[in-house]
């Protein structure tokens, strides 16, 4: 029983299998953050076969199921550690636009990766963003856009945060955001698949 | 969904002629490729054989030298069935047995082998009176079914009702009232069905594009078994995606596994 074949169990979705070995892990007395730190690891791979085709999204989200149902055994366990995690990323699809697919896969493998994600939904209006940037200090904002029409939206939210004199890294996502309209936009970074945005976080937080 | 294999089944031709020359190997070798397509069950049926009785009993020992999956002993003749249970391994209350109806000779021979093994058993609608040719007559059989049983004390769960498909080719009708048949008996009596999917398309051209759609919509009419061909990719694969479809495959575990070994057509 070790943190490698639950690494690997979180990979292969076994459900049955993840929550044995958490609860075995648990028992034999592994720190609890050492077993999230092990499902983190398979849940990064899950990202890594979505990202290679390997996985289908239904998978992705089956992941995201089991992550949960380990945690809930979990987390009475971790109370008394202060629950830790690598960093705050606000994120939310801008106003106008309501397409949420990308934003739950990126947000799915956030919280995998063990950042402390705090989603605001769709059509968010950009005093929002200001509002939840202030209340949470995060560091990083996720921007998640399908509608080339949202352009403006995007560009209006980060002179928003800016204008409070808010300085959080922002990272803008959808399926087709370059380099131009980071620039044009005024963002840090732009992600165009899931994997991206991770990367974008890790440069951000440290890995 | 609870799938039969339907292969051993001597009114196949090629597949009596195989059971009439007690060729073990190519028997076993239907048994063993139904099973690794995934049955539920396998169906032995030596009807059309000279001696059905004793068949029954190779057909039984030999596919069973080969496999776990349980059976499915369809026979009309009691005393067939009563071999058949004698001699198969195993729990005998796994057995399926195919048929009961309301017909009186059926009753008296077969329903006192599926109360003293408690087996579970494929209840067809058809009395004495032949099979009625309305959704109510048939509702009406399965009912009286239903009531004979449980007076039994048998547990209804392992009831599988059939209401008899009869072909398009003689009522355009016929299908339509098979589905609602399928709806109504599981409404009123809460207890599963089953159907053969050939007979639908009885004297049509391309039958299996009847059959693969039949199926599909039947399910989706909550039905519960079907004996079909297994070794048929495209009819698999229809029952993988409706069950998808339908919400039975959480996360699409099932289609998606299917679909990494390679078991699906389109």
């Amino acid at each position: 029983m070790t943190k490698e074949a639950l690494a690997k169990a979180m990979a292969e979705l076994e459900e049955e299998q993840v929550i044995e070995l958490v609860k075995g892990l648990l028992g034999g007395g592994t720190a609890p953050l050492e077993i999230v730190k092990a499902l983190q690891d398979g849940m990064v791979e899950v990202g890594n076969r979505f990202e290679t085709g390997d996985y289908f999204l239904s998978e992705l989200v089956m992941a995201g199921e089991i992550m949960k149902g380990a945690m809930d055994i979990l987390e009475p366990h971790l109370s008394g550690e202060g629950a830790e995690h690598k960093g705050t990323i606000v994120i939310g699809t801008v106003k106008g636009d309501i397409h949420d697919l990308g934003k739950n896969i990126v947000v799915m493998l956030l919280k995998g990766a063990g950042y402390n994600v705090v989603d605001l939904g769709v059509d968010v209006p950009k005093e929002k963003f200001v509002e939840a940037v202030k209340n949470t200090g995060a560091s990083l904002v996720g921007m998640s856009v399908l509608l080339t029409s949202c352009q403006g939206a995007l560009k209006d939210t980060i002179e928003a945060l800016r204008a409070e004199g808010l300085n959080s890294k922002v990272v803008i996502g959808g399926n087709y955001i370059n380099e131009t309209v980071k620039k044009h936009v005024g963002a840090d970074y732009f992600a165009i698949t899931a994997s991206d945005g991770l990367k974008a976080a890790a440069e951000v937080f440290g890995g | 969904m609870l799938i039969i294999g339907e292969k051993l089944n001597s009114a196949i031709p090629g597949v009596r002629q195989i059971m009439e020359a007690k060729d073990a190997a190519a028997v076993q070798d239907l048994a063993v490729r139904q099973a690794a397509a995934g049955v539920h069950y396998l169906d032995v049926n030596t009807a059309h054989c000279g001696d059905e009785t004793a068949y029954m009993e190779w057909l039984v020992r030999t596919v069973q030298e080969v496999t776990d999956t349980p059976l499915c002993i369809d026979s009309t003749d009691g005393s067939v069935i009563r071999k058949a249970l004698e001699v198969a391994k195993g729990n005998k209350n796994k057995i399926l047995i195919n048929s009961i109806s309301m017909e009186k000779n059926r009753l008296d021979q077969v329903l006192p082998l599926v109360l003293e093994y408690q087996c579970p058993v494929i209840g067809l609608t058809v009395d004495d009176n032949g099979i009625p040719k309305t959704v109510e007559d048939r509702i009406s059989i399965a009912g009286r079914m239903v009531d004979l049983l449980a007076k039994e004390g048998y547990n209804l769960d392992n009831l599988y009702i059939d209401p008899l498909v009869l072909p398009l080719a003689v009522s355009h009708g016929n299908a339509l009232i098979f589905f609602e048949c399928l709806s109504e008996i599981k409404r009123q009596f809460k207890v599963k069905t089953v159907s053969g999917l050939s007979n639908i398309s009885f004297n049509m051209p391309k039958r299996k594009i009847i059959n693969r759609y039949f199926l599909a919509i039947c399910m989706a009419h909550g039905m519960d078994a079907a004996i079909l061909d297994p070794l048929d990719k495209k009819i698999m694969t229809a029952v993988t995606a409706v069950e998808l479809l339908m919400g039975k495959d959480p996360f699409g575990k099932n289609f998606l596994k299917a679909y990494r070994k390679d078991m699906l057509e389109d």
